[in-house]
């Protein structure tokens, strides 16, 4: 039997250790390193110094990338006003914007076509970016199969890892801390702000809730005045976390996540200033909070785009 | 239904890890239930923003454990080093001593304030590392109660202390650095570390005199991928020896059968499914005294809903700057930083009032941590982390309390730095409640397992081998938790004695020997 050196990767993504966890499980040695604090790229869940547990990025995932890893399927993901998506959507035909497709499709009424550009930001896709049309296409078609993950989506690369470790291989992590990352392309990112309350929090009948956009054309003329830097009432959705939500010893807690496109240049507008007006849209008093945290797009590297940013294999 | 030998409920650092990881590689097949995606939750790190690091627990004994020679961590993916600058310590006159772990750089520190106390110190530390190893297993790295090693360990430091055992016995911590040192400010700056009541009360007779000589032991170093590459290596030291480790699932109760404690029933976090899990040999609960005695409902025994774990807690204030803060020089080369009180008595007055619900306690003995100068990251973010002295826990009013706090330690760093205002990028506190929310197994956020000033030390804590047949506990035993990982150690060597495992090739390590090697190796260098 020859005796092979392992096999060094050295990654960041989540599918560089997917891909580690499938050879090992094939029998090749294999010895991973990651220099950030945690294997898994984007599919991260962090507690900070708080009882709460955040998906870093985005929170649904294909369910494919899941494996054995326990899933949620949340009946109804996107709210705009009154209107609701539940897990299927028509199929759609692809031109070259989001609002493009809806046309060729023959998407008529306003309902569907709020719900479906809606769905498009939520998935980072910028409905006038060209081939979001085929973006919003893909992301109608996996519908179905995007899904939340029990432990939160830093439960996949866990088990990625323990599979590797359990087949005689070796990860590890955090040796370099930080590395200068190049600057955004693109005028709009996404922000996210991690938030943890005493109490109920806002109250949410879909896994996304929309704020600050009641139909197509206000989300539109919303992203446009955001691309000309003027960031005005906040315009996102409130991603419910109730799935990570443990049963406290003391009282209710609650967190949720903030989610929305804003200018991606760093000193575009006052950090401090839109969390505040978050969370007075959304409803939270301020002296509830027990954690906020907003990552802009130069944290959280996510640049508003032609297809979508659901974590998929 | 599943079956192991060992069943390990709550998979925290110091306790259900270590103690996990020892008996799969003994040879039992034991399963780890942690509710967290990651073990160790008072032990993880996480980056504010991406590259600035903080480490929930920011202070690594682990290089006192024998676990990092006998599981063989280092293999595991987990890197140890001894930091440049152990630690600092500073009036608010402006007085301050930095402590280095080469001897002589430290005692030319405290000649600044008393050449006679700082040949006292090196002296004593001399003979104090010459015994450690000894002296660290029979007070740390034994399953206490254990009267012989009890009574070993306290002739070995009356002997590093030059007095005799009856003396010792007699004399408060404050006492033994009054015959000690000459100097006020070598009183107080080398009390900054035992003040935090991590293994006893310092006012107590004989147990102040231990708790302060132990303390000296404490040696600490850094683990450069972040201190949660500690619960890691132990994580995947144990999964490679086939460990089955539960991640996100939740104890609900722990089961006796006929007068033996035979498992416990569990839900995997998001779903409502409950599943029983059985254990042939042991259950070790890592879940604190009163949870533990909630699982167990009538079953439990009086002392366990009697033990206090609602005193000493802490609360935390993480700040990003945008420089680091203004300290001297040679203070701000130290990783951690202790703001302590500006005279002797004041610091003995302190004392008195720590044992007391005053919340003024938290403002009196201040950590800092500055993790720049641990984990080297972004060039125009600082993180650094304020922990308050130990303090009671009052009340469940802490959400209100966490502002007020948080402004007034502002004003304690301002007055280091005027410009801090202008710096301060991004605040958060956690307070004691919110350690108590995120890991139930610390009640009241208690992070050591009970309290000292209730009067629970060696051999008031709670025995390893439960007096339910086949339980046993890994919290709220002595010692207490923190990252030396005894009390995992311990409850191993009691589990593993009574499955008929313990001789095993790789198990001889002595406590304190990875710094040992270190200082063999730069010897022969
Ligand atoms: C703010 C703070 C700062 C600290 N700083 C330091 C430091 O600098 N240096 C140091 O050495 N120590 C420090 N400590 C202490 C140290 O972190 C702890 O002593 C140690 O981690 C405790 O380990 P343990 O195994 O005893 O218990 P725990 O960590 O309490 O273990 C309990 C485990 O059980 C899990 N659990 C709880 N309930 C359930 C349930 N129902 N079902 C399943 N699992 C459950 C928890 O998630 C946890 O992982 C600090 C602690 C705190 C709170």
């Amino acid at each position: 039997m020859s005796v092979d050196a392992p096999l060094e990767i050295v990654g960041r993504g989540h599918q560089g250790l997917r891909r580690a966890a499938d050879l090992a499980k094939s029998g090749t040695p294999v010895v991973y390193r990651e220099p950030g604090l945690r294997a898994g790229g984007r599919l991260i869940t962090e507690s900070f110094l708080t009882p709460f547990r955040f998906n870093l990025g985005p929170a649904l995932v294909h369910r494919r990338l899941a494996g054995a890893v326990p899933v949620i399927e949340p009946d109804l993901l996107v709210a705009v006003a009154a209107w609701r998506l539940g897990r299927d959507a028509r199929p759609l035909s692809a031109a070259e914007t989001v609002a493009a497709t809806l046309d060729a499709s023959e998407v008529d009424d306003p309902e569907t076509r709020a719900v479906l550009t809606a769905l498009a930001l939520l998935l980072g896709i910028d409905p006038d970016a060209p081939w979001s049309g085929a973006g919003i296409v893909q992301g109608a078609a996996d519908l179905a199969d995007l899904v939340l993950v029990g432990g939160g989506n830093g439960s996949i690369p866990a088990a990625w890892i323990d599979e590797i470790v359990a087949a005689g291989g070796t990860v590890i992590e955090g040796l370099s801390p930080w590395q200068p990352e190049p600057p955004l392309e693109g005028s709009l990112g996404t922000c996210r702000l991690f938030v943890g309350v005493r109490g109920a929090g806002p109250s949410l009948d879909a896994f996304a809730t929309a704020y600050g956009f009641s139909d197509e054309s206000s989300l539109l003329e919303g992203l446009s005045e955001l691309r000309h830097g003027r960031v005005g009432s906040p315009l996102g959705f409130v991603l419910s976390n109730a799935h990570l939500d443990s049963t406290p010893t003391t009282g209710a807690i609650t967190s949720f996540v903030w989610q929305g496109p804003v200018p991606s240049r760093d000193g575009a507008f006052s950090r401090y200033a839109y969390i505040e007006d978050v969370l007075a849209a959304v409803g939270v008093d301020e002296r509830d909070v027990i954690f906020r945290l907003l990552w802009l797009p130069a944290e959280t590297r996510e640049i508003l785009g032609g297809t979508p940013s659901y974590l998929d294999s | 239904m599943t079956e192991y030998d060992v069943l390990v409920l709550g998979g925290g650092l110091s306790g259900g890890l270590p103690a996990a990881a020892y008996l799969q590689k003994a040879g039992a097949r034991v399963a780890i239930v942690e509710q967290g995606v990651d073990a160790g939750r008072f032990y993880l790190s996480y980056e504010l923003y991406p590259g600035v690091r903080f480490d929930h627990s920011p202070v690594n004994f682990s290089g006192l454990s024998p676990a990092i020679g006998d599981l063989d961590l280092e293999s595991h993916g987990y890197a140890l080093a001894p930091p440049p600058v152990t630690l600092a310590a500073m009036d608010g006159r402006g007085n301050s001593a930095v402590f280095y772990p080469d001897m002589a750089r430290t005692c030319a520190e405290l000649a600044r304030y008393s050449p006679a106390d700082a040949d006292t110190f090196g002296a004593l530390l001399g003979r104090l590392f010459a015994q450690a190893p000894a002296l660290l297993k029979a007070a740390f790295y034994t399953p206490h109660p254990d009267a012989a090693a009890y009574s070993e360990a306290v002739q070995m430091t009356a002997e590093v202390l030059q007095m005799t055992e009856a003396d010792l016995l007699r004399t408060t911590g404050p006492e033994l650095l009054e015959s000690l040192f000459e100097s006020d400010e070598v009183r107080r700056f080398v009390t900054a570390l035992p003040a935090l009541n991590l293994f006893g009360d310092l006012l107590q007779p004989g147990q102040g005199a231990l708790a302060w000589a132990w303390s000296l032991m404490l040696r600490a170093a850094v683990a450069p991928g972040g201190n949660q590459s500690l619960v890691k290596a132990l994580e995947r030291s144990f999964v490679a020896s086939e460990g089955t480790l539960l991640r996100n699932t939740v104890v609900h109760d722990i089961l006796v059968e006929g007068g033996r404690c035979v498992g416990a029933t569990v839900t995997p976090f998001g779903t409502t499914d409950v599943v029983t899990l059985r254990a042939r040999g042991a259950v070790i609960s890592n879940l604190g005294a009163p949870l533990t005695g909630r699982l167990l409902g009538s079953h439990a025994w009086p002392a366990l809903s009697g033990w206090k774990s609602d005193n000493r807690v802490l609360t935390v204030q993480d700040l990003v700057l945008r420089r680091p803060l203004d300290l001297p020089e040679d203070v701000a080369a130290a990783p951690r930083v202790y703001l302590v009180w500006d005279s002797w008595d004041e610091c003995v007055n302190w004392l008195a009032q720590s044992r007391t619900d005053s919340a003024e306690t938290y403002f009196g003995d201040i950590e800092l941590t500055q993790f720049h100068r641990i984990y080297p990251g972004a060039p125009n973010r600082f993180g650094l982390r304020v922990r308050y002295g130990t303090g009671p826990y009052i009340d469940d009013a802490w959400d209100a309390r966490k502002g007020p706090f948080a402004e007034r330690m502002r004003g304690i760093l301002g007055a280091l730095d005027p410009e801090l205002d202008a710096i301060v990028e991004y605040e958060h506190t956690a307070s004691p409640l919110d350690f108590w929310r995120s890991n139930p197994a610390a009640t009241h956020g208690n992070p050591i397992g009970g309290d000292f000033v209730g009067g629970q030390w060696i051999e008031d804590r709670l025995p390893y081998r439960s007096p339910v047949p086949q339980l046993y506990l890994s919290n709220a035993v002595w010692p207490p938790a923190l990252s030396w990982l005894a009390a995992g150690y311990n409850v191993a060597c009691v589990v593993a004695e009574d499955l008929g495992i313990r001789e095993q090739p790789w198990w001889h390590h002595q406590p304190g020997s990875w710094f040992a090697a270190r200082a063999a190796a730069a010897e022969s260098a």
